[in-house]
């Protein structure tokens, strides 16, 4: 999944001048895939990731002249983050908060055979990411699925390698343990039918 | 340090594996790229009309967004973003440019012969941002006023301008109407859409979002099944806004068989 890279030219002037907005569609469409997706696996419907990968263009166009010259995925990625907070609070007020609930999370599982559908793949994913810290998720996500290195989530984070590199080893258990008992509810699900 | 082996690179029956494939492999829909675009596109006209007219200050933007409290957060943005750029005084050159836009759009507006005159008049006449920016500014005395509460609570009451007035105050209603028409798109109402992006040059003779609207009734026109109407906005957009944010998914309507 490797994007085109942005040309710099206008967003690098922004700082001295201001006038970066003819940047911010290039932005866009170099990185669109990339916050969308991020928004979804960060826990956002696919709708509400449509309006909050909007919001973080619009603010990046916005705040062009804060836009570092290689550093677009970076301020992208910690919008990005804003919006999403913003929006999962919005969508909790509507709902009662607290943890999400594992024994209904391994409720109303997919089949085996629903897997091969992407989308209940997906769904059950987002499920298993719903119940990680989103500290761990984002690295999680960074690395397994939008395949940054350990080295690029560091600069990403703003964190030093070490801990980034710490946080997906927790991440890596954290959701292993989840997937495994998943399927052990799966299996235990399927001998009891 | 080596990175460890990606699970979504594991074995292919893994259940990990799949499933983070199938997170990778999710894409956003095109729609919601030309969206966005599109929306990067409003703003960018929005400012060109605000440069051109020269009558939207900070504050009247401010009281835009006051207005337009109840519309779309993407749209509030949008004018947020409008009174930043103000404010630092940012669109100079951009009003120029678009200012010659606005003013050279005429095909657009045969349906209302008054209108291209009427922006002209106001590109001639009109100073551009540099009150904008002055106006955001806290408390600096303001050399012309703009019609909104902010304004008058920041300097000394003075009658306002007509020019003023005419150029802020509609657009609220312009962001408005434009944004019921794209959420009624957006949920799938192509009908719907139409109707309400209905009459839009003649309820505003000074149109600052046409390229946002004929891009939504395109695309309206388009999921209601009716190509040849679709194509004639299509090669409207091309013909007279081919540079902007809309021409490409226009171009791609008109190469569609």
């Amino acid at each position: 999944m490797v994007l085109p890279d942005l040309a710099l030219g206008p967003l690098s002037e922004s700082a001295d001048t201001g006038v970066a907005s003819t940047a911010a569609p290039e932005l866009a469409e170099a990185h669109f895939g990339y916050v969308w997706r991020l928004c979804r696996r960060l826990g956002l419907s696919e709708s509400d990731a449509d309006d909050a990968a909007q919001q973080v263009f619009i603010t990046a166009e916005r705040r062009s002249a804060d836009i570092r010259a290689g550093r677009e995925r970076a301020f992208l990625y910690g919008v990005a983050v804003n919006v999403v907070a913003k929006s999962r609070h919005a969508r909790a007020r509507l709902r009662e908060a607290g943890e999400l609930d594992l024994d209904a999370l391994e409720s109303d599982l997919p089949s085996v055979e629903d897997l091969s559908d992407q989308k209940a793949a997906r769904a059950l994913l987002d499920r298993l990411l719903d119940a990680m810290s989103l500290e761990l998720r984002a690295v999680f996500v960074l690395y397994e699925i939008e395949e940054q290195t350990v080295a690029e989530i560091a600069e990403t984070l703003e964190i030093p390698v070490g801990t980034a590199a710490s946080r997906l080893r927790r991440a890596r258990e954290d959701f292993a343990a989840r997937l495994a008992r998943l399927e052990a509810q799966r299996r235990f699900s399927g001998a009891t039918r | 340090m080596n990175d460890p082996e990606r699970l979504l690179h594991g074995s292919p029956d893994g259940l990990s594996a799949r499933l983070l494939r199938a997170g990778a492999d999710e894409a956003p829909s095109p729609r919601s790229l030309e969206r966005t675009l599109a929306a990067l596109g409003a703003a960018s006209t929005a400012l060109g009309a605000a440069g051109t007219a020269g009558a939207l200050g900070a504050s009247s933007t401010a009281g835009v967004l006051g207005a337009s409290g109840g519309g779309k957060v993407v749209t509030t943005l949008t004018l947020v973003s409008l009174a930043k750029w103000a404010g630092v005084g940012v669109a100079g050159g951009v009003a120029v440019s678009l200012a010659a836009h606005v003013a050279t759009r005429a095909p657009e507006s045969r349906s209302a012969p008054t209108a291209a005159s009427a922006v002209s008049a106001e590109v001639r006449t009109v100073r551009p941002l540099e009150h904008v920016a002055k106006a955001e500014e806290p408390r600096s005395p303001a050399p012309e006023t703009s019609a909104t509460v902010e304004a008058r609570a920041l300097v000394p009451p003075a009658p306002p301008s007509r020019l003023d007035e005419r150029a802020s105050a509609p657009l609220a209603a312009e962001v408005t109407f434009v944004d019921r028409g794209r959420a009624l798109f957006q949920s799938g109402d192509a009908a719907g859409a139409l109707t309400a992006l209905g009459g839009y040059e003649q309820r505003f003779p000074e149109p600052r979002l046409l390229p946002e609207v004929l891009y939504l009734r395109m695309e309206a026109l388009s999921l209601a099944g009716d190509r040849a109407q679709a194509n004639d906005i299509a090669r409207r957009i091309v013909r007279d806004y081919g540079k902007g944010p809309h021409a490409a998914r226009a171009r791609a309507v008109l190469s569609n068989p």
